[in-house]
């Protein structure tokens, strides 16, 4: 099927697409938060100066331009300098280097699944492309599930927190907001149980009494031996 | 031997890389969806959280930003689906808006960026999602289709019918405010 000439006024899309810069100090810190559960690293690109330079599809810059005065003889200070560090670390590195120890190489093992199982056979073993774009690290994949594991229970870690804090400062309706996104980002949390024990807290803080019985009730009968429990009776035995 | 990269070996994405590289556009994602600006921050905090939770399936041979974009999309649509949330007709640009042109200049041109911006409100949003991609982001439908996980011919059922009803709230805005 082509794909038909949009009938749209042409202007009207150009004004579509004026976008709004964020506000630096708003991106940083998202940024920071991210960081605080993500592996982003602390840098990052200046604020609002645009892309990393390894970011994906990242537009080539120009060098940044230089007078002409003087940029020749920069240059070559530069050279004069790069070329005698280069000797003196080339001695120092011979001098001092290590034979490399022996490399370890780690080979993946079939998984062999039970006959039993009827699960359908698997796919031939597949190939993983050779070349990967900028915006991939070669990190290996042997590490990736627990390193998944670990960020969401960080992830999931901090919106607690958060949640945590505003019931303790009284504000529970933005505590639970917090439990909600928690809930909508996370349907398979980890931390599902803390999640609901906080929510009937929240519940009670907000005087909605009936939902925070409703609640604890459930909370009761699905996890009769949760660590939580009393945190949850405590909220019910407050209720006035 | 197929040559299908199997999921559990694809290499990470960069989420630095990536978050310098496309925060900007999944925040205009956002707010073109009309998430309102006081929930932009947590928004897209969140939109980052899920792509990096689902980042082992993203496959390097595909284009990355229609990805990103199906992450905005979903995020979007669960906030409009919450009652307590009003939806923001993201006009109000005043930083996009060139100082150095008259006063008159200026006002009509908030206005009509004013206009079309409603205008897009107006467009149900699974349509405006396909709009976006392809008219202003300029991806081809097949892309679309493949990231927002939709099949194609509903890929181009909802990119005409998103034109159609932008057309007709541009159409009606416009008579509305007497603008030929």
């Amino acid at each position: 099927m082509s794909e038909p000439n949009s009938p749209v006024d042409p202007r009207d899309l150009d004004l579509l697409r004026t976008e709004r810069a964020p506000d630096p100090a708003t991106r940083a810190r998202v940024r920071s938060r991210l960081a605080a559960v993500l592996p982003i690293g602390g840098g990052g690109s200046p604020e609002g100066e645009g892309p990393a330079p390894n970011a994906p599809n990242a537009p080539n810059r120009a060098p940044r331009g230089t007078g002409a005065s003087g940029s020749i003889a920069s240059y070559g200070i530069a050279a004069v300098a790069f070329l005698t560090g280069g000797v003196f670390g080339a001695v120092l590195y011979a001098g001092l280097t290590k034979p490399p120890p022996p490399q370890v190489v780690y080979v993946d093992r079939p998984v062999v699944v039970p006959a039993a199982s009827g699960a359908p056979p698997s796919a031939e073993p597949s190939m993983v492309p050779q070349t990967s774009p900028a915006a991939v690290t070669s990190s290996p994949s042997r590490s990736s599930p627990s390193r998944s594991h670990a960020s969401q229970l960080s992830a999931e870690r901090v919106i607690l927190d958060e949640a945590r804090t505003a019931i303790s400062q009284g504000d529970a309706q933005r505590g639970l907001d917090r439990l909600e996104r928690h809930r909508r980002l996370f349907p398979n949390a980890l931390l599902a149980e803390e999640r609901d024990a906080l929510q009937v807290q929240a519940l009670v803080k907000a005087a909605r009494y009936e939902e925070a019985r409703a609640r604890a009730d459930s909370f009761r009968k699905r996890t009769p031996d949760s660590l939580f429990l009393p945190m949850v009776d405590a909220a019910i035995a407050s209720i006035p | 031997m197929s040559i299908v990269s199997p999921r559990s070996a694809r290499p990470l994405l960069d989420m630095g890389a990536v978050f310098d590289e496309h925060f900007d556009y999944l925040w205009n994602a956002l707010r073109r969806f009309g998430v309102r600006e006081a929930d932009l921050e947590d928004l897209v905090h969140d939109v980052f959280l899920k792509i990096h939770l689902r980042s082992a399936d993203y496959d390097p041979l595909r284009p990355l930003r229609p990805w990103l974009f199906g992450f905005a999309h979903r995020v979007a649509a669960d906030y409009r689906r919450l009652a307590r949330h009003r939806v923001e007709v993201p006009h109000a640009n005043t930083d996009v808006v060139d100082f150095a042109r008259p006063v008159d200049e200026r006002i009509e041109a908030y206005e009509d960026r004013a206009l079309v911006h409603e205008a897009l409100e107006s467009v149900e949003v699974d349509r405006r999602a396909v709009f976006i991609l392809h008219d202003l982001d300029e991806i081809p439908v097949p892309q679309i289709a493949d990231a927002l996980g939709i099949p194609l011919n509903t890929a181009y059922s909802r990119l005409r019918l998103a034109r159609a009803d932008f057309g007709v709230a541009a159409k009606r805005l416009r008579r509305a405010r007497g603008v030929p």
